[in-house]
């Protein structure tokens, strides 16, 4: 018996047809959640309709987007008027779509949004429970994708402002559906560390790729970390729950680690100004000691010329008394000293008497005589 | 060659010479040993101080 063997495009094309002639798959209203969601320059709208299930994608082309009064978003809950289409190249079918329409937010935000609300009461986000981080640390933990640019940042700009840090690396998948519980086996893992913080995180993307990061289970055990938390969940404008559990949040890795360390050279830059400035300290201390010095030479000076002034003074003074009372002085005018016998000083005539001798001080020697008689 | 002399001391003793002297029933023999002791005791401060003063110049000359 002969096989039939058909070509792909025989194929697509047969899928094709079946699609697109099926009535049933024709201007109907399919509701979903926007995903993925780029607007062209040539204002073509691209993006998938999901649920919690599936998914589907999604085409809408200028003609009719230019139509639309509303601006849709990923995450949009819509209901759309469309038809299936296929595109044969590359056997994927989509929705063509002609009407959009918002229909509130999409359940999975809806969802997300509780759970804020929630741990908010519980607590979990309050401010009394964010920790300083030390910007000196000995080790650092990292739990994001392996490979990722975030990881080569983190460690690249770790390595740079503080070098001593030890990077513990916790690797784990950041998005996908094993995103969630990869997560936290590798906080788990981390709290037996004797890390000083731990960064979680990832590089930027789209709006649910970051869906990992709202999971209820990692986002309550990240907020009974041992060591303080700091979040790098890359992204434009949202938050994630895990941003507002964490101690300290970071928008991109770069970030992370200029929050987690503090940067050398500006230790190094302080430590130049306090070097300068206590040389400067000590320069003045030594100007002022010579200044004193200065003073106390001066004051030296004086007091020791007073001393031997003084000495001098009464050097003269004594000298001149002294000299008052030579002896000898009153000789050298002629007059002359008398004693008696036994060498007492005669100023009286009744202090000698007759026959007695006398012996008499001139300048020059002595005279020895006898008292002839008193007048 | 200098002499370390007790300035106080000399001066001292040379007070109490003029001082002796001073009494009236001395002799003058020992007026005038008194005297001639005084002058050398003059001398020898005025040494010493001629010394003191050239130290103390050297001294506060040094910086």
């Amino acid at each position: 018996m002969e096989r039939v063997v058909y070509s792909v495009n025989d194929i697509n094309k047969y899928i094709k047809n079946v699609l697109t002639t099926d009535e049933s798959l024709k201007y109907i209203y399919v509701k979903g959640e926007i995903s993925n969601f780029k607007k062209a320059v040539t204002g073509h709208l691209y993006f998938s309709l999901k649920d919690d299930d599936s998914l589907i994608n999604a085409i809408m082309f200028n003609n009719y987007a230019s139509k639309l009064t509303d601006e849709f978003k990923s995450g949009d809950e819509v209901v759309v008027l469309a038809s299936i289409d296929t595109y044969v190249p590359r056997g994927t079918y989509q929705l063509f779509i002609y009407e959009m329409h918002l229909e509130g937010k999409g359940s999975i935000l809806e969802k997300i949004e509780k759970l804020k609300k929630q741990l908010a009461k519980e607590g979990l986000f309050d401010e009394s429970r964010k920790r300083k981080i030390n910007l000196y640390p000995n080790n650092i933990g990292i739990i994001t994708a392996k490979n990722s640019a975030a990881i080569k940042d983190l460690v690249f700009n770790i390595n740079r402002r503080y070098p001593l840090a030890n990077i513990y690396f916790f690797p784990s998948s950041v998005q996908g559906e094993n995103a969630p519980k990869e997560l936290l086996e590798a906080f788990n893992k981390s709290q037996s560390y004797p890390l000083d913080t731990l960064i979680i995180g990832r590089g930027g993307g789209a709006n649910e790729d970051l869906n990992a990061f709202n999971d209820e289970a990692l986002v309550r055990a990240v907020a009974t970390s041992k060591m303080p938390v700091i979040s790098a969940v890359g992204h434009e404008i949202d938050s994630t729950l895990l941003d507002f559990v964490v101690d300290k949040r970071a928008s991109t890795p770069t970030a992370a680690a200029e929050l987690a360390t503090v940067d050398i050279r500006e230790i190094e830059q302080k430590i130049s100004y306090i070097l300068t400035d206590m040389g400067n300290k000590i320069n003045g201390y030594l100007d002022d000691i010579s200044l004193k010095i200065e003073d106390y030479y001066q004051d030296f000076k004086s007091i020791l010329l007073n001393k031997v002034n003084n000495y001098e003074l009464r050097l003269i003074g004594e000298k001149k008394r002294l000299n008052a009372l030579n002896p000898l002085n009153i000789l050298e005018r002629g007059y002359a000293l008398i004693e008696d016998e036994s060498s007492h000083i005669v100023t009286s005539v009744n202090d000698i008497n007759i026959n007695q001798t006398m012996v008499a001080h001139l300048k020059d020697g002595k005279l020895v005589s006898v008292i002839k008689e008193k007048r | 060659m200098e002499e370390k002399i007790d300035f106080e001391k000399e001066l001292k003793s040379l007070e109490e010479i003029a001082s002796k002297m001073e009494i009236e029933s001395i002799s003058l023999d020992e007026a005038i040993k008194l005297y001639e002791k005084g002058i050398a005791i003059t001398k020898k401060i005025e040494v010493a101080l001629a010394d003191a003063k050239r130290k103390v110049e050297e001294v506060i000359e040094i910086k």
